[in-house]
């Protein structure tokens, strides 16, 4: 007979949105590296937070770890507030940083039986934890390897196991993929989705897109400290493809028509191409209905429209705008 | 669930059942040993669980510690030869013990302290200090694990020597009284030294913050090595020559001092370690007062132990040095709790007193440079007091001093003054600069400095212009010249205008600064949400309504009865 495993009795939230950032602001000096930044991600949600360097990812993200204050506004883990109860955060929280330091002399089982004692786990619930944890993020094998040894990857999954070993109901990755080859990468992401399927909620950062897309519910896109953009991906995706190339392809009267396009607000970079018109169009899929409906009222003979969406690395490019601070 | 959680879970049962299997197999009091153990373990600090660990496989430690049994023997058998024949039938203990006591000296006073600074100091460096603050661990913690690593490290280059200890009692020479004070003044001292280093660790703010706190460690672990050293050879050579009472009494006293000062600067290095929004003053505001209760009723208990007779006048040492150390004290401790930051999260009013006796009592004890004033003032004020009422024992006692009563008394009125007014102009400067930049605590100090420049520099340079830079005589317009009054003071040729002048000032500033406290810093407490201290109940184990656990390992699926 096998002993029924008892589970270490983790913090369980009873909150439905267990990230919420509430105006946040955080200054160092005159550099402003959160803006108002405010969003939430609901219970077992993958919220994927994407900028390019010194977007603000990591400092917003260090404020949600509590080690951090915010200058304006509040954040919240669960429901409890960063600043005055931290210690609440810190039970239901797992941080793995960008970059993390590690100890001399200490391997791999060292230092995860370490934070594991440091959070509390006592006699056999910290050896299953441990276990769980080492088989989870598939370290069980480097388990007597020094730490300073490890590559990056396998430093990645210790980190992550170490983020993991008090079972926190949200966890914050700050760039978990960055130096991962692209097998470790498809690892990583089976893991987020698995963890995310356990129902925990889960913050990532990346600064790319693409990376992210798969794996998040939705997605917040930061630059200089400011949200620019969050929603589903596809939702973005939908939202900026208004800037799109459009082709049509008119049997007669191209030039005509070309003109009438001119005077219209939307078309910018008109270029006739005997009987195609290429053109950029600004405005909503909406604003693509009316005018192709008008342009065939008008008595145009367009016999095929094609509009060229953009990938999601054009979408990332143009919501950022490439600033650096 | 999927096939690979499945599998993952089958492995994972099937180590338990290993697990299990191998638990069987062992005999029961192995098993009992090995269940106490672990117990045992998870009693202990995780910090000084993994030091440890560390210090086992860390070059530094495995050198010192075979350096020093290698040394220790070679001392043995060097020193056991080269005094051979007199070593039969003269003592030779004290010659031996000398050249152990140099020996462990170095890495109990020295090597430890500095490993301890260094392991703190590289949490910091490497972030590592980040995610162990996010645990459950609290800032006390981590410091007393670091402590508690550092002490066992003493404690095993303690019992490496303990061997050759033992063979130089039995030369003779040595009595075991000695013997143990020996040691305790270094096992006291090396403990001390661990949380000076560690108080000095975490202040560090990039490279020559790092550079200025090692060197001022070292130089406190070098001085105190030469202090100790003479203290140590005297006692080894010539024993010591206190009854044992009194001696006890002593290390007592000396005890009693270093401990309470200890615990000042672990509530400090803790206070470091806190994160802004928490309350990081009254825990250190407390060790401060117990400190200053410890200092004052041992020289008390002291003074009144040791006195004898009439001829026991060079007591009045005591109260005087009292004196001197509750100024130095206070001058730096002051300008530190006068600039504390004003900010009071709804986590720290949350914590406040809430009663009315409790607001009348403890508000001073709450963060903030305001009540740190207060609090300040009025703590230098009362040790000042007792130190001086102390003198005065003495004095009356032994009928010496007793002339000179009036002028300790003008001294101590007047340097309370300059530091309160010295406290009010820190207040303000770091006021005037908070506005502006962020102000570290630190930044106090600088302040104070500059305050007391400025009471002594500015009347004077202001008298000399107006004199043409001829030399004048001491007049009231130099009141605020708390160098040249003090001076004069301690001359006895001071116009009680002065007096009057400066004490009057220091308590005008002071009263219009109670009055202008008002209620705006002296915020309400502030009520703790429900869910929140329905969470700390839980957490406590003191709700029954616990929220079902969560299920990590998915095996909840597993129950058959499911
Ligand atoms: N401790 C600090 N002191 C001063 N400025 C800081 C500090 N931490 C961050 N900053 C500044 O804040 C801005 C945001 O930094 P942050 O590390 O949050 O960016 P990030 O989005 O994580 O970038 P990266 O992708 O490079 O990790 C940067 O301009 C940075 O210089
Ligand atoms: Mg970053």
């Amino acid at each position: 007979m096998i002993r029924r495993v008892v589970p270490i009795p983790a913090v369980h939230s009873d909150h439905a949105v267990c990230i919420e950032l509430r105006r946040l602001h955080r200054f160092f000096g005159a550099t402003r590296a959160v803006n108002d930044v405010s969003f939430s991600v609901r219970r077992g949600h993958v919220f994927g937070y994407i900028g390019p360097n010194g977007a603000g990812k990591t400092t917003s993200m260090r404020i949600l770890a509590t080690l951090d204050l915010p200058s304006y506004g509040e954040a919240f883990v669960d429901g409890f507030s960063v600043i005055n109860d931290p210690e609440l955060v810190r039970h239901r929280l797992g941080y793995m940083p960008d970059s993390f330091g590690t100890y001399h002399d200490v391997n791999c089982w060292e230092y995860l039986d370490f934070f594991a004692r440091a959070y509390g786990l006592i006699g056999r619930d910290r050896i299953r934890r441990l276990r769980w944890v080492l088989d989870f993020t598939g370290t069980r094998g480097m388990a007597e390897k020094p730490i300073r040894g490890l590559s990056k990857g396998m430093k990645q999954r210790l980190c992550l196991g170490r983020a993991l070993i008090h079972d926190p109901a949200v966890l914050i990755l700050d760039e978990p993929a960055a130096g991962l080859d692209p097998r470790a990468r498809i690892e990583l992401r089976r893991m987020v989705g698995e963890l995310a399927a356990r129902g925990k909620t889960i913050l990532v950062s990346s600064h790319i897109l693409t990376e992210l897309a798969e794996m998040c519910d939705s997605v917040g896109i930061i630059e200089q400290g400011r949200l620019l953009a969050t929603g589903s991906v596809e939702e973005i995706q939908r939202e900026r493809k208004q800037h799109r190339e459009l082709v049509f392809r008119v049997l007669e009267r191209a030039g005509e028509m070309a003109e009438y396009l001119a005077a219209r607000e939307h078309c910018q970079n008109l270029i006739v191409d005997g009987q195609l018109v290429r053109m950029e169009f600004i405005g909503e899929v909406t604003d693509q209905a009316v005018l192709v409906r008008e342009l065939i009222t008008a008595g145009y003979p367009i016999a095929e429209v094609t509009s060229h969406s953009k990938s999601l690395e054009d979408v990332f490019l143009q919501v950022t705008e490439g600033r650096v601070q | 669930m999927s096939t690979r959680e499945e599998s993952h879970d089958r492995t994972l049962l099937e180590i338990l059942r290993g697990e299990r299997a191998s638990v069987e197999n062992t005999p029961a009091w192995l098993r009992k040993i090995d269940d106490w153990s672990t117990r045992l373990g998870d009693q202990l600090n995780p910090i000084l669980i993994k030091e440890t660990r560390q210090a086992l496989k860390s070059r530094q430690f495995v050198t010192t510690f075979s350096l020093l049994l290698f040394a220790s023997l070679a001392w043995t058998i060097i020193g056991s030869l080269q005094g051979m024949p007199a070593i039969y039938h003269s003592p030779s203990a004290p010659r031996m013990l000398i050249g152990y006591y140099l020996l462990l000296a170095v890495p109990m006073l020295m090597v430890v302290p500095l490993a301890a600074y260094r392991s703190l100091e590289s949490e910091v460096d490497e972030g590592t200090l980040d995610l162990l603050s996010i645990t459950s661990l609290s800032p006390m913690q981590i410091i007393s694990g670091k402590l508690a690593s550092a002490a066992l490290q003493m404690m095993l280059y303690l019992v490496v020597l303990f061997p050759s200890v033992a063979y130089a009692y039995t030369l003779r020479g040595v009595d075991l009284p000695t013997l143990a004070l020996l040691m305790v003044m270094l096992v006291a001292s090396g403990l001390m030294l661990i949380i000076v280093a560690l108080f000095f660790a975490p202040v560090t703010g990039g490279r020559t913050g790092q550079v200025a706190s090692l060197l001022a460690v070292t130089a406190i672990l070098v001085t105190s090595e030469f202090a100790i050293g003479p203290v140590a050879f005297s006692l080894i050579r010539s024993g010591n020559s206190l009854p044992l009472s009194d001696t006890l009494v002593l290390l007592m006293a000396i005890l009693a001092l270093g401990t309470s000062f200890c615990f000042v600067l672990l509530m400090s290095t803790a206070a470091r370690l806190t994160p802004e929004g928490e309350n990081r003053s009254t825990g250190i505001r407390f060790a401060i007062l117990a400190h200053m209760f410890v200092v004052v009723a041992v020289c008390v208990f002291v003074v009144r132990w040791f006195y004898r007779s009439e001829s026991s006048e060079q007591l009045a040492a005591i109260p005087i040095a009292l004196g001197v150390y509750l100024t130095a004290f206070w001058a730096v401790v002051g300008a530190l709790v006068c600039s504390e930051s004003a900010i009071m999260t709804p986590r720290i009013r949350r914590e406040l007193p809430g009663s009315f006796l409790g607001r009348l009592l403890l508000t001073w004890l709450t963060p903030g440079p305001a009540t740190g004033l207060v609090f300040s003032t009025v703590t230098l004020i009362g040790t000042v007091a007792a130190s001086h009422l102390l003198l005065q024992q003495v004095a009356r006692a032994t009928g010496w001093f007793v002339d000179d009563l009036g002028r300790h008394r003008t001294l101590c009125i007047l340097v309370t003054a300059y530091l309160t007014i010295a406290f009010l102009g820190v207040r303000l400067i770091i006021a005037f600069l908070r506005a502006r930049y962020p102000v570290d605590v630190r930044v106090g100090i600088a302040a104070i400095a500059v305050t007391m420049m400025l009471l002594t520099v500015a009347p004077y340079a202001i008298q000399s212009f107006l004199n043409d830079y001829r030399t004048f005589t001491y007049s009231p317009w130099q009141a605020t010249n708390w160098a040249w009054t003090l001076r004069k003071a301690y001359e006895d040729d001071i116009d009680a205008v002065v007096i009057y002048l400066v004490v009057g000032t220091a308590a005008a500033l002071f009263l219009l600064h109670l009055l202008l406290l008002g209620q705006r810093v002296l915020p309400q407490r502030l009520a703790t949400p429900q869910r929140v201290e329905r969470e700390y109940r839980r957490l406590a184990g003191l709700d029954l309504e616990v929220p079902k656990p969560s299920d990590p390992l998915g095996l909840a699926s597993d129950d058959p009865k499911a």
